[in-house]
């Protein structure tokens, strides 16, 4: 089998051998600089090419051992002390090699290009490799190699940190000019005084530029492409609210039979109006939607949800889980909800004058804004409808009508939602409460139990009619929400519904608060001088 | 260390720069002979048969000289070896090779370190031995060495030796005796003693006590209370624990901030 090359009976062998030698020469050692081929080296091609190995003196040595050996600041025998000390903790300091650390290799002088190349180990565990050039008397000198080295290029550019770019990316769609942001940031450090090499300017400058002008395209084209979305999307949203709200016209008296058909379709919408648009922050920005938070409506919408669900257990466990928080946070979206009138509390009475000036400004705003919240209304159903699939509350919770609404509302010809919607928040936290009782005392039947509640809800108004009260949207039920929330007096408490638009004269009003009173017969505490009114929550 | 500094950077010599050259990869026996090669004798021939219309065969066929190079019990390596050519891909290899000066160099000028591109390479050669006879027996051999355990069992036919605990251990005698010898800590005229320790203190600014009672040879009392008068004791962190001059009696040349790069000092383990 050996040598077969030579005795091959072959066409043409053309052969050539070639002796080889290994000449010795201890001092010289080849190694291997491997590069990436992207990296589009080429030997032939350098000019002034410089190496050094890297100066990890510092590195080795700690920040701490810049200490001066004799004179001022020295210890004595600090060297011994500190070797002693590290002996005790098992570290024996190793000598620093400087022919072990890594090579800088730097080609094309000063503007060039720079590589780092890093010792790679385990190449030669199991095998030998030489090399093998031309002497010039025509035979083979085989080298072995040594080291092999792989050579990273240097990053020649300083990157954002990371609060840095999160600033710029905050401000993404207004800088257009990369280019002008690392220059800024360079002008920066150079206040600074830091280490910014000159070259890194000048050599960087030809290819950033290219890269200037596509990243200033790119970011404005972005800046088209985004404004040209949102308002396509706002405006197809628009379109889509117009025409579900002459649908809503349409179909209001039959709405009983078609919601569900309606719900599937809207579902659809909405699913599709998801797949537009993705959620970006600032999407929303478009739309009108009222910040005074209504969490009736989002309620509302949760009992929308059970029922159509039927599965009350869920949430009961989920308040079950949060009962507390929801009420505390119910808590504070009512009190947000009617911010005015609880301002005007905390002024305690003072300023009445004003006050009354706020509230019949609000009324006006209010009459103002009615033709649109009718309408609004109507879409918010709408909405609310296709929001119960996919999330619950948080998204439709804040475009939601503000108090007023809600007896114009209840007179218009949903009064069933209207109610729940008004209803359902006092006596939620006592729901919840119940819901826990029950669930300790396990009992199977919940989804009933919360049927009964939920017809409570809508019989208690009338059970506790008075005359002129559900009209003018004093219910126990309101009372009892206020006073569940905090103690107050009873002038507080006739404030309340006299900046909304009860229609009624205050005397009635008085009249028709008295007998809830009586109903509910709270808890009464006085506090400087000042009867306090209050339920506990569970109070039910 | 008389060696030049070295991180300086130095001139990569481009001269070979453009060389194509090749890199084999040959089993180790072979790299072993040829390490113990002399440099000017033939290792080996390389022969590259080229016949038309198929691919280039290389081989390497080693010289008698070199397997005559062997210790005893050294096994026959295959004289014969095909060379596998294939071509460098996805990577940019080069070869490089580091001069260092001599240490033992005498010379009058001063050796340097040199850089030298050696060129890049164009094709990587892998050296494969024919599955003959001499090569099965090598590796058989290789096996069967590296199958034998590294720890072996051995049998004692003896009690191994034991030491016999020692009350005392001879070096803790020894530095009885020196201490016994030097005789107790007399307690030497104040100003000898500020003598000293001025002049300590010219060397460093910051001793542990018990340093000072090494180099004055006072008893700690006795140096405490000269200390007390001389010398700020430090309580903080950056030099915890140590003894500095007075400001008003210290003069050190560059006076510029007692070198603030704390480090934790604890000097209550050592000696």
């Amino acid at each position: 089998m050996s040598s077969t090359a030579v005795t091959k009976p072959g066409a043409v062998p053309s052969v050539q051998e070639y002796s080889i030698r290994v000449p010795k020469n201890s001092k010289k050692k080849h190694n291997v600089m491997r590069f990436n081929a992207t990296l589009n080296v080429d030997f032939s091609k350098w000019s002034q090419v410089k190496m050094e190995r890297e100066n990890n003196m510092k590195e080795y040595k700690g920040m701490d051992e810049e200490m001066p050996k004799f004179g001022a600041g020295s210890e004595f025998g600090r060297d011994a002390r500190e070797e002693a000390r590290r002996k005790k903790f098992g570290i024996t300091s190793r000598k620093y090699k400087p022919e072990d650390q890594p090579w800088i290799l730097k080609s094309g002088g000063k503007t060039g290009k720079k590589f780092k190349g890093i010792r790679e180990g385990g190449v030669s565990e199991n095998a030998a490799y030489y090399v093998f050039t031309h002497a010039p008397d025509g035979a083979i000198e085989a080298f072995p190699l040594h080291e092999w080295y792989n050579f990273q290029p240097i990053q020649r550019y300083k990157a954002l940190s990371a609060e840095e770019a999160e600033q710029e990316f905050s401000r993404r769609n207004r800088v257009m000019n990369y280019f002008s942001l690392m220059m800024r940031k360079r002008m920066r450090n150079d206040d600074e005084g830091a280490e910014d090499d000159p070259e890194l300017s000048e050599g960087g400058k030809g290819k950033k530029l290219g890269k200037k002008e596509k990243e200033l395209k790119i970011s404005e084209m972005d800046e088209w492409m985004d404004s040209d979305d949102d308002d396509s999307s706002s405006d197809e949203d628009k379109e889509k609210k117009n025409s579900e709200e002459e649908e809503d016209d349409k179909k209001k008296k039959k709405k009983a039979k078609e919601e569900a058909q309606k719900k599937k379709k809207k579902k659809k919408k909405g699913s599709d109006d998801e797949a537009f648009e993705e959620s970006d922050d600032g999407d929303e920005e478009g739309r009108e939607c009222d910040y005074i938070s209504d969490s009736s409506d989002s309620e509302s919408e949760l009992e929308q949800q059970k029922e159509i669900k039927s599965v009350a257990e869920e949430d009961a466990l989920r308040k079950l889980l949060a009962s507390d928080e929801d009420s505390q946070g119910e808590e504070n979206e009512e009190e947000k909800k009617d911010g005015e009138d609880d301002k005007d509390d905390d002024e305690d009475n003072k300023d009445k004058d004003e006050k009354e000036k706020d509230n019949k400004l609000n009324k006006e705003s209010d009459k103002k804004k009615d033709k649109k919240k009718k309408k609004k209304q109507s879409k918010k159903k709408d909405v609310k409808k296709s929001g119960i699939g996919k999330d619950s509350s948080s998204d439709f919770s804040s475009d939601s009508g503000s108090d007023s609404d809600i007896p114009r509302e209840k007179d218009s010809k949903k009064p069933n939602s209207a109610q729940s919607s008004r209803s359902v928040t006092p006596v939620l936290p006592g729901v919840s409460a119940d819901c826990f009782k029950r669930k300790q005392s396990g009992s199977p039947d919940l989804s009933q139990s919360k049927k009964i509640k939920l017809d409570n809800f809508n019989s208690a108004p009338v059970t506790s009619y008075f005359p002129g009260a559900s009209e003018s949207g004093i219910t126990e039920d309101a009372v009892r929400r206020y006073l569940m929330r905090k103690p107050m007096t009873t002038t507080e408490l006739l404030q309340k519904f006299k900046s909304k638009k009860t229609g009624l004269t205050s005397e009635q009003l008085v009249n028709v608060m008295t007998q809830i009173l009586k109903k509910i017969n709270p808890v009464k505490q006085t506090i400087k001088n000042k009867m306090y009114l209050s339920i506990k929550a569970q109070h039910n | 260390m008389s060696a030049p500094p070295p991180h300086t950077d130095r001139e990569l010599d481009l001269s070979n720069a453009g060389r194509g050259v090749w890199l084999v990869k040959v089993p180790k026996y072979i790299a072993n002979k040829w390490e113990k090669a002399s440099g000017d004798i033939e290792v080996g021939k390389l022969k590259i048969t080229k016949n038309p219309g198929a691919k280039a065969e290389v081989s390497l066929r080693l010289s008698e000289a070199v397997l005559a190079l062997k210790e005893r019990e050294e096994e026959e390596i295959p004289k014969a070896h095909r060379l596998d050519v294939t071509t460098v891909t996805r990577q940019m290899l080069g070869v490089f090779s580091h001069v260092t000066p001599a240490s033992t160099s005498d010379a009058i000028v001063p050796e340097t370190e040199k850089l030298y591109m050696e060129g890049r390479i164009v094709q990587k050669l892998e050296c494969r031995p024919y599955a003959d006879n001499c090569y099965m027996k090598l590796k058989l051999e290789s096996i069967k060495r590296a199958s034998v355990p590294q720890r072996q069992v051995q049998q004692l036919d003896r009690v191994v030796q034991n030491f016999k605990p020692v009350s005392d251990h001879k070096h803790n005698i020894e530095y009885a005796e020196k201490k016994k010898a030097e005789g107790k800590k007399m307690r030497d005229d104040k100003d000898a003693v500020l003598e000293m320790l001025f002049a300590a203190f010219e060397k460093h600014q910051y001793y542990n006590i018990r340093d000072l009672a090494k180099i004055t040879r006072q008893p700690i009392v006795y140096l405490k209370e000269i200390l007390n008068e001389v010398c700020n004791y430090n309580l903080k962190n950056p030099h915890r624990n140590m003894w500095e001059l007075k400001p008003e009696y210290r003069h050190y040349k560059d006076d510029q901030k007692p070198a603030a790069t704390a480090t934790k000092v604890d000097d209550s383990d050592d000696d």
